[in-house]
């Protein structure tokens, strides 16, 4: 780079962004085609035999794990059909044993969040899946043995935390184990094989004990060995990694289309943490719409499995034989429904993933009409085949809501975005919904209680409409991402100078109300920039968004090279960029010196290191060390704002962000406060100012940037901008470029 | 450190929890309910029999309730005043708690609890009752129980 900013070639780092501009749309139809959204629907669709030899790993991934979603079902079961002869068995009461059953649950809810964090950014997947598998294997034997509240708390405790996995791992696994097109099917499969556990779980039920005579202790005994020898057969399963199907070949797209990409790459990515990955899935659209779908159809289908139970029973006088087959009849015919949903909605996906959500959305009206069919019909044929219509569009809901889920969002996420599905299912809306239908139950009756969960169906559906508009963009979106964190990195690799930040494309919201609209900032290395706008023009909101305080709903943050849009703002500081917030950025009740070094433990520094920060402030303001040890909230404006400046001597950012530094201060303090900051520029700290006062900026800078209502609507030389008559007009204007002038 | 600890109190649960004798694996067909009916609809008074087959020498019948865990005393039915009375609890007493001891394979039902509160429903009417074998010192012999659902037919129950 020379010394002014630009390329050996003559060429600006903008132009560089610009450049990747221009590619980013060739780039995003190229990286959808590789990521199975090809608008091709069914043509050229290949088999899915054909497509899982594609792979390399063949069926055995799908296979293992469907056969572990088959046992894992074992002890619910179990419990669910067994229940009263437990109960009678260890004198344990129904209300007991109902509370132990709901802690299994939250068990599961409760182990899928950790896991997932204990598997990000680490290929270890299906180590959890096999390790959780003998783990619910080992509970399920145990539970033949249990012989006291006690012993049913830890079998049920632990059987729920170990198949915590399923949710956390299961998909993930599969979906990186496949290409994207075949995935639909593959997921469909899996859901068949959840399908059809729940077929046999019942049936196995009935055979050992009323054909091999067993007590429910021997059905424990019997399903816990073939949990045990499913674990054995799952036992080769390996972690594909992370992306091989989508992520790396739209990064192998790019870098097809940058042929001269220097040396191998770097991943110079930041990795986010567990709850920056969480916060960050909840800012994507779709991501917050099918998890919020989630919870409402948890709120329609667990107490749907609650209460059609006792319905069963006191309506039709179905005993527990009865009963169990015919959940098992039902859930049968999903099985079909399963297999042709597959290559369907595989061909929605590939022509427009909102298809399969909106596909989903019409299957889920159905639902409901075969909901109120088969509550209401005085026929028990009717009835069967309403039940039968419920479960099988309640079956297509997973593959469907999930291959969109999965598909949207890097594949490092894709455990968090599983589990926490898994939680706003079975935890929000399952709890919730019983709740809410015993109290239904109550007024209006069984048949009233499954019925009423027709209103959280239609309300899920309208969710989900919803839903359908925002996938495409959030599909574009993740495909932006890679694209850009993968040019940037060749441009990197090449040589080419980039800006030490760059915010591209920035959309931010406080809630409904959208505050900044398509931003691109540049701030380069030890460069001053002023950003100037009217009041309520999106400057300090820009400034959150860069030093993490405020994440944005679209854009990226990058910053020497390094991806940080989603890091938190204490890391962001680990890295080089503080803030200075707008107004008395200072603790009031701490003193000068104890204000200065709280600055310090921002950063694990010696105290040698804040020390030295601390001597550095009082050489610099040495109106601070006659103050040192007065409260911070007895200095006057300006010695406050130096107290904030003190910072940069402290933290000595890469990048500090100040601002309305200028504000209601003395035009003489205003003036040593300026000085101050040129020195901490001097000394190679880029600065960005942010300042209702142009007259105050543009004698500090070069290079300015104007905001209004959110947008940037300058972005150049400063002394240009004071040609801009129609964007100062609005604010400070015609004094300030007189002053200047 | 803490994970052994965690460890360790998961090990004491499951080792105070479990165990591998006296389990009933296969079912005990010893006593056989004769009558009333599984789920039939009866009116009150109400006989239930069974056929022993060689069980007992004791039976107790547990009417809309748990019956005690194997090992323990018809005792734990009774309150503590009860308990700390001698000859108590009785047989009248364990009635009134619908608890029914006997060495005979009948008992006769005068009554049942009413269930449900003001709204009734058809499941109110729904009553379970468990036969336990008991030794001479009214303790549960054996995991075994032996269960019937009937339906009082309504404005019956007490």
């Amino acid at each position: 780079m020379n010394v002014d900013g630009r390329n050996g070639d003559g060429t600006s780092p903008l132009d560089d962004l610009d450049a990747l501009e221009q590619a980013r749309e060739t780039l995003r139809d190229r990286a959808r085609q590789v990521l199975g959204v090809s608008g091709a629907g069914a043509a050229d669709l290949p088999p899915l035999a054909e497509g899982i030899a594609r792979s390399g790993v063949g069926w055995y991934p799908l296979a293992a794990l469907s056969l572990l979603i088959v046992v894992d079902q074992f002890q619910t079961w179990g419990f669910a059909i067994l229940g009263p002869e437990v109960s009678r068995a260890l004198g344990v009461g129904k209300g007991t044993l109902a509370f132990l059953v709901l802690l299994k649950t939250l068990s599961v809810m409760v182990a899928s969040l950790p896991m997932a964090a204990f598997v990000q950014h680490r290929t270890r997947r299906a180590l959890v899946a096999k390790v959780t598998a003998f783990g619910w294997a080992i509970a399920t034997l145990c539970s033949a043995f249990v012989i006291n509240v006690w012993g049913l708390l830890v079998v049920l405790v632990a059987d729920g935390a170990s198949t915590g996995s399923v949710e956390a791992v299961h998909r993930p696994l599969l979906v990186d184990s496949y290409p994207p097109e075949v995935r639909v099917r593959v997921l469909s499969v899996y859901r068949a094989a959840f399908a059809a556990g729940t077929v046999i779980a019942p049936l196995l039920v009935g055979l050992i004990t009323v054909v091999a005579g067993f007590t429910w202790r021997g059905v424990f005994v019997v399903m816990g060995i073939m949990c045990i020898a499913a674990a054995i057969v799952a036992v080769r399963l390996r972690d594909p990694g992370f992306g091989r199907w989508d992520t790396d070949r739209v990064r192998a797209a790019v870098r097809d289309a940058s042929p001269d990409q220097g040396e191998e790459l770097a991943q110079r990515d930041v990795e986010l943490g567990f709850f920056e990955i969480v916060r960050r899935l909840l800012l994507i659209p779709t991501i917050r719409r099918i998890l919020a779908a989630w919870a409402v159809l948890g709120m329609m289908i667990f107490p749907l499995y609650t209460f059609l139970f006792f319905f069963l029973d006191e309506r039709w006088n179905l005993g527990p034989g009865g009963r169990s087959l015919l959940m098992a009849g039902v859930w049968a015919v999903a099985i079909p429904v399963l297999f042709v949903f597959g290559r369907r909605g595989e061909a929605m996906f590939r022509e427009d993933p909102a298809k399969v959500i909106q596909t989903a959305t019409r299957s889920l009206v159905v639902f409901v009409i075969a909901l109120v069919v088969a509550v209401t019909s005085p026929f028990f044929v009717v009835m069967v085949v309403g039940f039968t219509g419920v479960f099988a569009v309640a079956a297509l809901l997973q593959p469907a809501l999930n291959i969109v889920m999965l598909s949207i969002i890097p594949p490092e996420m894709r455990s968090h975005a599983s589990a926490l599905a898994g939680i706003f299912l079975a935890g929000v809306g399952g709890i919730g919904g019983v709740l809410l239908l015993s109290g239904v139950d109550r007024r209006f009756g069984i048949a009233g209680a499954i019925a009423s969960v027709a209103v959280p169906g239609l309300i899920a559906a309208l969710i989900m409409r919803t839903a359908a508009r925002t996938v495409n963009d959030d599909l574009d979106r993740m495909i932006d991402e890679i694209v850009e964190r993968e040019e940037i990195q060749i441009l990197e690799a090449q040589g080419r100078h980039l800006p030490m930040l760059a915010c591209r494309r920035i959309d931010f919201s406080y809630g409904q109300l959208q505050v900044l609209f398509d931003v691109d900032f540049t701030v380069d290395d030890g460069e001053m920039v002023a950003l100037l706008g009217t009041n309520g023009a999106g400057k300090s909101t820009l400034l959150r968004v860069i030093s993490g305080l405020g994440l944005p709903t679209r854009g990226s943050v990058n910053f020497r090279g390094q991806d940080i849009t989603y890091l938190d703002a204490e890391r962001r500081l680990g890295l080089g960029v503080t803030q200075i917030p707008g107004g008395r950025a200072t603790f009031g009740p701490l003193t000068v010196v104890e204000n200065l070094r709280i600055y310090g433990f921002s950063l694990p520094r010696r105290d040698r290191d804040v020390s030295q920060g601390i001597e550095a402030t009082f050489e610099a303001f040495p109106r601070l060390y006659e103050r040192r040890d007065q409260l911070a909230s007895t200095l006057s404006g300006g010695e406050q704002q130096m107290l904030a400046l003190g910072k940069a001597f402290i933290l000595e950012p890469r990048l500090l962000l100040i601002d309305e530094l200028s504000l209601g201060l003395a035009p003489k303090v205003v003036s040593e406060l300026l000085e101050m900051v040129r020195r901490i520029n001097a000394g190679g700290t880029a600065v960005v100012l942010v300042e209702q006062s142009v007259n105050i900026a543009l004698s500090l800078v070069d290079h300015a940037y104007f905001m209004e209502k959110g947008e940037i609507r300058f972005d150049g030389r400063a002394v240009e901008l004071l040609d801009r008559r129609d964007l100062l007009r609005s604010v400070f204007l015609e004094g300030a470029s007189k002053g200047l002038a | 450190m803490r994970r052994l600890a965690v460890a360790s109190v998961a090990l004491a649960l499951v080792l105070s929890g479990c165990a591998l004798s006296g389990l009933a694996f296969r079912e005990d067909d010893r006593v056989t309910i004769l009558e009333p009916a599984d789920r039939a609809e009866v009116t009150l008074p109400l006989t239930i029999r069974w056929s022993s087959g060689g069980a007992g020498p004791y039976f107790a019948v547990f009417v809309d309730r748990e019956p005690v865990r194997p090992g323990q005393s018809l005792r734990a039915v009774a309150d503590d005043s009860c308990n700390r009375t001698p000859g108590c609890p009785d047989v009248a007493y364990l009635r009134e708690r619908y608890v029914y001891l006997t060495d005979q394979t009948w008992i006769d039902l005068d009554v049942v609890a009413r269930r449900g509160g003001s709204q009734r429903t058809s499941a109110d009417n729904r009553h379970e009752a468990t036969i336990v074998l008991v030794d001479g010192e009214g303790r549960r012999i054996g995991e075994a129980a032996y269960t019937v659902e009937f339906t009082v037919r309504d404005e019956e129950a007490s």
